[in-house]
């Protein structure tokens, strides 16, 4: 069994946070079952001084950051800013972090992998997806949602399964891409077919910076007793 | 993309007006729309209008390319 950290931020003040986190704790129970140490902070626990206590204190191997962002910050409850470029993002140093939020791989990323981050996963321009209106109460249900949410959680899915950093960005792409094939068949509704654009434009958005060649998931050699 | 011409708006609105009536668009921090609020933004062509317009280029670029015939080969690639 795997014993990594895994530092997981869930705020939830406003209708996308709480899909983006409702879906993000899905990934924490898919996680723990693979036997890793998920710390997540949820609601008004993903504040900045609770983040960089965890960060400090634990030293995850994986961190994975749900909120807004812009370029050089990511976001939690209430769009306090928890890791800001120029600021605190050495505290990302020897984890791989992957950031579902919008834009932070544009200049956090590069920034955090110059403080010493090994791998940050991010999207470059802003995370777009749709939201099923009688959904809200229940996000995890959004099956709309989950075109958009599945594939953008798979990144931290692939890296638990012991994949490397290029690997999961690879993978969660053919998810994305997997997804804009499903929508092009006659089964589909034109209005559904909207969807398409954004699915390609999140794909085209999801970077990595830092060693790619990485792994958050770190098997060790059995040892053999002769 | 200071000025946006005025006929590529009216393309983007157009193709807009096919989005579902039932769901509303997360744009990160600018928040979630409305299909009429976002074919207002970009009517008004501010920020956010900006960015459909952004996404909606993209889109028929990558249409050009062949995106829907092959799996495009940048999905492995990182940069």
């Amino acid at each position: 069994m795997p014993n990594q950290k895994v530092l997981v931020t869930c705020p939830s003040s406003d209708p996308t946070t709480r899909f983006i986190s409702a879906w993000a704790e899905m990934t924490i129970e898919r996680m723990k079952a693979k036997g890793f140490h998920v710390f997540p902070l949820f609601n008004e626990r993903a504040n900045r001084k609770e983040t960089e206590s965890m960060l400090k204190k634990h030293s995850p191997e994986l961190v994975f950051l749900n909120g807004h962002g812009n370029s050089d910050c990511v976001t939690g409850h209430n769009q306090e800013i928890l890791i800001k470029a120029n600021d605190n993002e050495q505290l990302l140093a020897n984890s791989i972090t992957y950031a579902l939020s919008c834009s932070s791989g544009k200049t956090l990323g590069p920034k955090a992998v110059e403080r010493g981050t090994r791998a940050y996963i991010g999207y470059e321009n802003e995370f777009i997806f749709f939201i099923s209106k009688e959904k809200i109460r229940h996000p995890e249900e959004d099956k709309t949602a989950e075109m958009f949410l599945g594939p953008a959680n798979h990144v931290v899915l692939s890296l638990a399964k012991g994949h490397t950093v290029r690997e999961a960005c690879s993978d969660a792409r053919k998810y994305f891409y997997q997804n804009v094939r499903k929508l092009l068949t006659s089964e589909v509704s034109p209005d559904e077919k909207q969807y398409i654009r954004f699915l390609l434009w999140n794909m085209q958005n999801l970077v990595a910076h830092g060693d790619t060649a990485t792994k958050a998931l770190i098997i060790p050699r059995p040892s053999f007793v002769v | 993309m200071e000025t946006i011409d005025r006929d590529i708006i009216d393309l983007v609105i157009a193709r807009l007006q096919y989005l579902p009536e039932d769901k509303d668009i997360s744009i990160g921090a600018y928040g979630e729309f409305t299909k009429d609020d976002i074919i207002q933004h970009v009517r008004d062509a501010d920020e956010i209008g900006k960015k459909m317009i952004e996404v909606e280029m993209n889109y028929l670029r990558l249409m050009k390319e062949g995106v829907f015939y092959a799996e495009p080969k940048s999905i492995g690639d990182l940069s």
